[in-house]
């Protein structure tokens, strides 16, 4: 209640306790502190980062003249090329989306702490958690350092990334399950990979399936960048066009690409509703 | 001579060590019929089901189902322990997303190998049988509905015929009727207690109903603080028995 | 389904005739996706054997840690990575705001409006933040400023497209109320829609924040500040025990950006 109708009562507020007081004076000012905070870090790392109008004023009549260069998209110059690059990360996505979406079933039912024992479920979860804490470019690095330029370190790299993050999403969804259910299962005397079955899985099938479907777009956008660090695919070919000058490849290139993941997005919506 | 069905002896269960739920609780179950089990909440009731097919571990003491002794068996010889024992829950527990049907066949999940169950590959007198319990239980319409689509008695059937399905000696209802309204839950006692008579299965029913419990037990068991207070006909639970169970008379006005 | 009546034999089918041949269609279409794929994919059989060779090999090259290079070449880089998401994030909140409002089908009415917003919300998405920083780097030059804009086109779409779905979300009965009495629009915004999708917004924004804590260490990689150089020049001179000295930093930064943010969530939300 607010001081006024505090005094109206008679009671006094009681001194001591510092964490009420301060969620009293975050209610009223937060607001207020947080946009001043806001600003004042904006203004701060802008200029440790060395931004100045002047920079962005010239970069936007580069931009302009960029623009001017990027169209009209050239997809006539190098079409076998672009074509051969863009079907193979088609095939890494769609190879690195099967190996990690089979790998992540059981590893999330492995990571759930109301399935298994805490021996099994830190490791794993730990795993999990490293698969995804790397950025899938990064991690394409390591790949092709460790074996070679291609298309097997995309694969990979995309299988980890999928791993990483359907794994943790499913492991949640598998801890948030009503155990009745299983309970119940358990007890007609199911084995275990019973339980599982008709315990388990039904509860939380359908949010596999999305955050499967989920990774296979972005594993889709994924592996079209990938190339650049040589881990095939069509990033290679669109990165030599830039460092080339060649920008109506690269906008054709581009224009590719973005058509490929709107497909791929509607597919996946599809998807997602026949499995409901 | 043919052993018990159901012979405990000397059953405990505590959580923590000083407050134990159950106390050396011994009793015996030979016929058929509806034996009702009654007593306050933390009476130990529910435990006292779930230790029966250790769904909760007894602390010590011994189940002895048909000669067997239910607190030494581990793995497949648990399970197929379990196999002979049916369980009706109070908030029903279906698998929601599934069908009436796939729930009522679950029953059978004690003898199916995974990959069948995988495929829903159950054999083809199993899914007769389902449909018809389904037709026994006035549920001939509902078979592909989802389990989460049907109202709380129908549930309630379901989790009947799911038991039944497994061709169960011995049924364990634990407070079946307690998230139900007073009409449904007689109609469901009345369809629990019908099919148990015909199959010749014998039911141990936990209840707070005290009413309800005495119009359908053979047998009722009275528990107070982790022991049996009382143990015998209906009709001889007076009030002074129940003041003893419950304690207090206020509730009963 | 099934069948009543005594003496007929009752059929059990799981799924639907249609939803069986759209089930069917996707199994089958995968196989053939991952049967085509494996055939026509150039992938030498004699590397796939050899991975875990290769892998353990570079592992050990990674042993023990030089630690020290992070002191003399890689936290400066890495702070810079922190601000560079955290700006892209912000100007995000301001540029994605009004895009995702006019993408509401409950607020504007114009479709050929909305369809442009969402048009400019899915380019916004569908280019790579490492394509944007391409694009921005031959605009802005090399550096953190050519990262920052990258950030920001990319969330833009992210942000613009949940607070979209967010806002049609909301619950249209305070809303009619206040047009009811005949508030002005702004007040309708601000009272009506404002509070029920601010958690949402301030989820949505948090969450990428995180996400692009972590995009922001390889914008380097194509000259758009932050880790990314660093890291990239590490392995060009194959210094292994530096590179996992930056990979642990970056885990760990991100670590702490996602305890951040879930206590953020708590606290605020």
């Amino acid at each position: 209640m607010d001081a006024l109708t505090r005094r109206a009562l008679g009671t006094v507020p009681r001194p001591a306790d510092w964490g009420a007081r301060l969620r009293w004076l975050a209610d009223r000012h937060g607001g207020r502190v947080a946009v001043i905070l806001v600003v004042a870090y904006t203004l701060y790392a802008s200029s440790v980062l060395g931004f100045t109008p002047a920079r962005f004023w010239v970069g936007l009549t580069h931009g302009g003249v960029f623009l001017g260069r990027l169209f009209p998209p050239d997809f006539a110059t190098r079409w076998s090329d672009i074509q051969f690059d863009m079907l193979e990360s088609v095939e890494i996505a769609v190879l690195a989306s099967v190996v990690g979406i089979a790998a992540s079933l059981p590893m999330g039912l492995l990571g759930a702490r109301n399935l298994m024992p805490a021996w099994i479920t830190w490791p794993v979860r730990g795993v999990i958690s490293v698969c995804r804490s790397f950025h899938p470019v990064i991690v394409g690095i390591v790949f092709v350092k460790a074996i070679g330029f291609g298309p097997l370190a995309g694969v990979l790299t995309l299988a980890v990334a999928s791993v990483g993050f359907i794994g943790k999403l499913f492991t949640e969804a598998v801890e948030e399950i009503s155990l009745k259910q299983v309970e119940a299962v358990r007890a007609t005397g199911a084995s275990f990979p019973n339980v599982l079955i008709f315990g388990v899985l039904p509860q939380v099938t359908a949010r596999f399936v999305g955050f499967s479907t989920y990774q296979l777009d972005s594993n889709l956008r994924n592996s079209t960048i990938l190339g650049i660090v040589g881990a095939g695919g069509i990033g290679g070919t669109l990165f030599a066009a830039f460092q080339r000058f060649d920008y109506n490849i690269v906008c054709a290139i581009v224009v590719i690409i973005v058509a490929l993941i709107m497909v791929g997005e509607i597919v996946s919506e599809q998807v997602r509703k026949l499995f409901q | 001579m043919n052993p018990v069905t159901l012979d405990i002896r000397d059953l405990t269960k505590a959580y923590t060590r000083h407050e134990p739920v159950l106390r050396g609780v011994t009793v015996t179950l030979d016929s058929e019929g509806i034996t009702a089990v009654i007593g306050p909440s933390g009476a130990g009731k529910s435990t006292l089901l779930r230790c029966i097919n250790r769904l909760v571990e007894p602390s010590s003491g011994q189940v002895l189902f048909k000669g067997v002794d239910l607190t030494r068996l581990h793995g497949q010889a648990l399970r197929e322990a379990r196999r002979r024992i049916g369980m009706v829950f109070q908030e029903f527990n279906l698998v929601e997303r599934l069908s009436v049907i796939e729930n009522l066949l679950s029953g059978r999940l004690g003898y199916l190998a995974p990959w069948r169950a995988w495929l829903r590959k159950f054999s083809e007198s199993d899914i007769q049988r389902a449909f018809d319990l389904l037709e026994r239980l006035g549920l001939g319409d509902f078979g592909a509905k989802r389990a989460d689509a049907l109202s709380g008695g129908q549930r309630q059937r379901v989790g009947i015929g799911r038991a039944l399905m497994q061709d169960p000696e011995l049924l364990l209802a634990d407070e079946p009727t307690s998230s139900l309204d007073p009409k449904t839950s007689v109609e469901i006692m009345e369809t629990m207690a019908g099919l148990a008579r015909e199959r010749h299965i014998p039911v141990i029913v936990n209840m707070h109903d005290v009413a309800l419990a005495q119009r359908f037990a053979d047998r009722m068991i009275g528990m107070t603080d982790g022991r049996i207070v009382f143990d015998g006909a209906p009709d001889r639970l007076t009030t002074e028995v129940l003041a003893s169970i419950y304690g207090g008379e206020a509730w009963m006005h | 389904m099934s069948q009543v009546g005594t003496g007929i034999a009752r059929e059990w089918r799981r799924f639907a005739p249609r939803e069986r041949m759209g089930r069917s269609a996707v199994y089958i279409a995968t196989v053939l996706a991952v049967v085509l794929s494996i055939r026509s994919i150039q992938i030498i059989p004699e590397f796939l054997r050899d991975t875990p060779e290769q892998i353990a090999d570079l592992l050990v090259r990674m042993w023990p840690v030089d630690w020290r290079f992070l002191v003399s070449a890689a936290v400066g880089a890495m702070i810079e990575t922190i601000h560079i998401a955290t700006l892209g994030t912000l100007a995000t909140l301001v540029l994605a705001f009004p895009l995702g409002v006019m993408a509401a089908r409950n607020i504007v009415a114009n479709p050929a409006a909305r369809l442009g917003a969402k048009l400019l919300l899915v380019a916004s998405r569908s280019v790579n933040s490492l394509v944007w920083a391409l694009f921005f780097v031959a605009v802005f030059g090399p550096g953190a400023l050519a990262g920052t804009v990258a950030i920001t086109f990319r969330s833009i779409g992210f942000v613009g497209k949940l607070l979209g779905e967010a806002l049609e979300e909301a619950a249209p009965g305070p809303i009619e109320a206040m047009v009811a009495v005949g508030a002005p629009w702004p007040s309708v915004f601000l009272k009506g829609y404002w509070p029920q999708v601010k958690p949402a917004f301030f989820s949505i924004l948090l969450l990428r924040w995180d996400i692009n804590v972590r995009e922001s260490s390889v914008l380097g990689l194509v000259g758009a500040g932050g880790i990314g150089l660093v890291l990239d020049s590490a392995i060009n001179v194959f210094q292994w025990r530096a590179v996992a000295a930056v990979l642990v930093m970056i885990l760990v930064v991100v670590l702490l950006a996602e305890v951040a943010v879930t206590w953020l969530r708590k606290r605020v939300i």
